[in-house]
C-alpha cells in the first residue's frame, strides 16, 4: 500500500483555524498596542508642545523690557497692557526673533467653533511706543482646541501716602494704590507705574486637563532714566 | 499555495509566519524609533529645565552671601565664606560663579561720551570708537543736532537705516545694538576679547569702585593714562588698598566717594560643567519686604542679536 504525502482536508482546516487564532489574537493585542501607543504618543505630544510653548513665552516675559519707554505728550511709562484676553509688552527676547533684539509682542486668546485658541505676534524691530509699533499682520498659533483661557495678573503692592486722601484721587489714581499684591483681570503700567509681578495664562486643554502657566517678568529695570555729562 | 523543501516537505504556514512576524518586526521598529525621538525631545526639555534650576539654586546661595556678606574693597565677607565681587571665578557646587560689582563697570544712566568713546577705543578701531559713543549721543538726546560723527533722525532716513533714533533713554544694554555703527561681534565680545555687554550697564550706579573694576576700564572711568594709570594698576594687582587711597587723592581723582565702594547691585555670572550659562542682575534691597530686586535673568546666556 502506498504511503500518502501531505494533509488531509480536516488536517489543514484545523492547521488554518489555529494559525488564524493566534494571528488575530496577536493582530489583537498588536492593535491594542497601536491604540495605546496613539493615545500615549498624542497625550506626550500636547505636553511637550505646551511645555515647548510655554518655554518660548517665559524667555519672552523673563526678558521684558520693564524700563520706561516715552509716550506722547512727554509721559514716561512702562510698556505693559494686559487684559483677561490680550497681553502686549516689549521684550529683547520675542520668540521669532534672536535673543537681545527688542520687539512689541502681543498675546490673545480668541474663540472659534467653540473652541479657544492662543495665538502670538510681533511687532517689527524698531517699532516701540516711542517710535510707533508695527504690528505683523500674521499671527502664529501657540495653543489650539483648548476649552478654556483667561489671563490675570499680579499687581504688585502700592500703599496709599499718608498724605493721599483717596477720596480726592482720580479714577486712573485709584487703580494704582494697594495695601498688599492682588490678582486682577486688566492692567495698564500707564496706570500703575510698575510691572506685574507675575502673568497667569490659565486654560483646560482638548482632553479637560486644567494647566496655569506663571510667568514672571523682571522685577524692576536697571535702565529707568539717564543723564548726559558732557565731558569733553 | 505550497511550498516543497529539499526534503520533499510541505506546507505554507512557517513561511506566512515568518513574514507575518517580519511586518510585525518592522512596524515595533518603526514605532520604536518614533519613540527614541519623542523621548529625546522630552529629555532634552528635562535637561534645560535641570540646567535652569542648578543655576536658580546656585543663585539663591549667591545671593545669601551677598545679603549677609560685609563689603570689603573686591570681596564680600562673612563668617564662613569669602565671595569676590571683581567677576574671579569661584566654584560652588561644580557651578562656576562669576560675582561683578556694579560699581566696577560703566554705567550708561551717567552718560559720559568722551568716556565710552575712550573704552571704545580700547575695544576697536577709532574711527568706529568715535562713531558708536556720538551716536549714542544723539540716540539718547532730545535735540535734532548731530554730532561730530552722530545721526539724527534726518541722518537715518538718507542713509537709509532701518531704524529711527529714539531720543530717549536706553531701556536695555541690549538697545545698543541698535545703533547703526555697533556690530554683534563688538557687543557680546569673543573668547579672546571683552565684550561691551562685560563691561557696561544700561544704568549702573554713581560710585566707581577701582578694587572690583576690571583694568581696562580704570584708564577711561578714571580719566588718567601713563604713569598715573600704571600706578593705580600696580596698587590694585597686588591689593595696596590704602595707597590706592591715597594715590587717588593726591591725583584728585575722587572727591566725594570711596575709590573702593561697593554697590549694592551686582551682577551674576552662572556657568554650569555643561557649558550653559545664566545671567542676572541683582540689586540688594534689605530694607524692602523682598530683600533683593531681580533686574535680569537671560538663561540660556547665549550672544546676543
Amino acid at each position: 500500500m502506498m504511503r500518502q504525502k501531505g494533509f488531509t482536508l480536516i488536517e489543514m482546516l484545523v492547521a488554518m483555524a489555529i494559525f488564524s487564532s493566534l494571528i488575530s489574537v496577536l493582530m489583537l493585542g498588536f492593535q491594542q498596542g497601536l491604540l495605546l501607543w496613539d493615545k500615549t504618543q498624542k497625550q506626550s505630544h500636547i505636553w511637550l508642545k505646551s511645555e515647548f510653548r510655554y518655554g518660548l513665552l517665559n524667555t519672552a516675559f523673563s526678558q521684558a523690557i520693564t524700563a520706561t519707554n516715552q509716550y506722547k505728550k512727554g509721559r514716561y511709562a512702562s510698556y505693559f497692557i494686559g487684559t483677561a484676553t490680550n497681553i502686549k509688552f516689549i521684550s529683547a527676547a520675542p520668540i521669532m526673533d534672536v535673543n537681545g533684539r527688542i520687539r512689541p509682542i502681543e498675546i490673545k486668546a480668541v474663540e472659534e467653533n467653540r473652541k479657544w485658541q492662543l495665538l502670538y505676534r510681533e511687532g517689527s524691530r524698531y517699532s516701540d511706543i516711542d517710535r510707533g509699533i508695527r504690528w505683523n499682520k500674521n499671527w502664529a498659533k501657540l495653543l489650539t482646541g483648548l476649552e478654556k483661557i483667561t489671563f490675570s495678573y499680579l499687581a504688585p503692592a502700592f500703599p496709599l501716602p499718608a498724605e493721599l486722601d483717596r477720596r480726592w484721587l482720580t479714577k486712573e489714581e485709584k487703580l494704582r494704590y494697594r495695601e498688599k499684591s492682588t490678582w486682577i483681570a486688566d492692567y495698564d503700567s500707564k496706570q500703575r507705574w510698575l510691572y506685574p509681578l507675575q502673568i497667569a495664562i490659565e486654560f483646560t486643554d482638548g482632553k479637560g486637563l486644567a494647566q496655569q502657566w506663571l510667568l514672571t517678568p523682571p522685577n524692576g529695570s536697571d535702565a529707568w532714566s539717564m543723564e548726559i555729562y558732557e565731558d569733553n | 499555495m505550497k511550498i516543497t523543501d529539499k526534503a520533499g516537505n510541505k506546507g505554507f504556514a512557517l513561511p506566512i509566519t515568518l513574514i507575518v512576524l517580519s511586518l510585525l518586526t518592522v512596524l515595533s521598529m518603526g514605532i520604536s524609533q518614533m519613540a527614541r525621538q519623542n523621548i529625546a525631545k522630552i529629555q532634552s526639555r528635562q535637561q534645560f529645565l535641570q540646567d535652569e534650576l542648578q543655576l536658580k539654586n546656585t543663585s539663591q546661595w549667591v545671593l545669601y552671601q551677598l545679603l549677609t556678606g560685609v563689603p570689603d574693597k573686591n570681596v564680600k565677607r562673612n563668617n564662613s565664606y569669602t565671595l569676590p565681587v571683581d567677576n574671579t571665578a569661584v566654584s560652588y557646587n561644580q557651578v562656576q560663579v562669576q560675582v561683578q560689582d556694579s560699581a566696577g563697570l560703566m554705567g550708561l544712566y551717567y552718560y559720559y561720551p568722551k568716556r565710552t568713546e575712550q573704552l571704545l577705543k580700547k575695544l576697536t578701531d577709532k574711527q568706529s570708537a568715535v562713531k558708536i559713543a556720538a551716536q549714542l549721543k544723539d540716540w539718547i538726546d532730545k535735540d535734532s543736532r548731530s554730532s561730530y560723527q552722530g545721526m539724527e533722525a534726518a541722518g537715518y532716513r538718507k542713509t537709509g537705516q532701518p531704524m529711527l533714533p529714539r531720543n530717549a533713554p536706553i531701556r536695555s544694554l541690549d538697545e545698543l545694538l541698535e545703533l547703526p555703527a555697533m556690530t554683534v561681534a563688538l557687543y557680546n565680545g569673543s573668547d579672546h576679547k571683552t565684550g561691551i555687554r562685560d563691561l557696561m550697564l544700561a544704568g549702573g550706579v554713581a560710585e566707581f569702585n577701582i578694587a572690583t573694576a576690571p583694568d581696562i576700564l580704570l584708564g577711561p572711568m578714571l580719566g588718567i593714562t601713563g604713569k598715573k594709570l600704571a600706578q593705580i594698576k600696580a596698587l590694585k594687582k597686588a591689593k595696596d588698598w590704602t595707597h590706592i587711597r591715597e594715590a587717588t587723592a593726591r591725583m584728585s581723582l575722587f572727591s566725594d566717594s570711596s575709590p573702593l565702594g561697593q554697590a549694592y547691585q551686582y551682577r551674576v555670572i552662572l556657568t554650569l560643567p555643561n557649558g550653559k550659562k545664566s545671567r542676572a542682575l541683582y540689586q540688594l534691597t534689605p530694607s524692602k519686604e523682598k530683600p533683593y530686586q531681580q533686574k535680569q535673568w537671560q538663561y540660556p546666556d547665549n550672544d546676543r542679536g
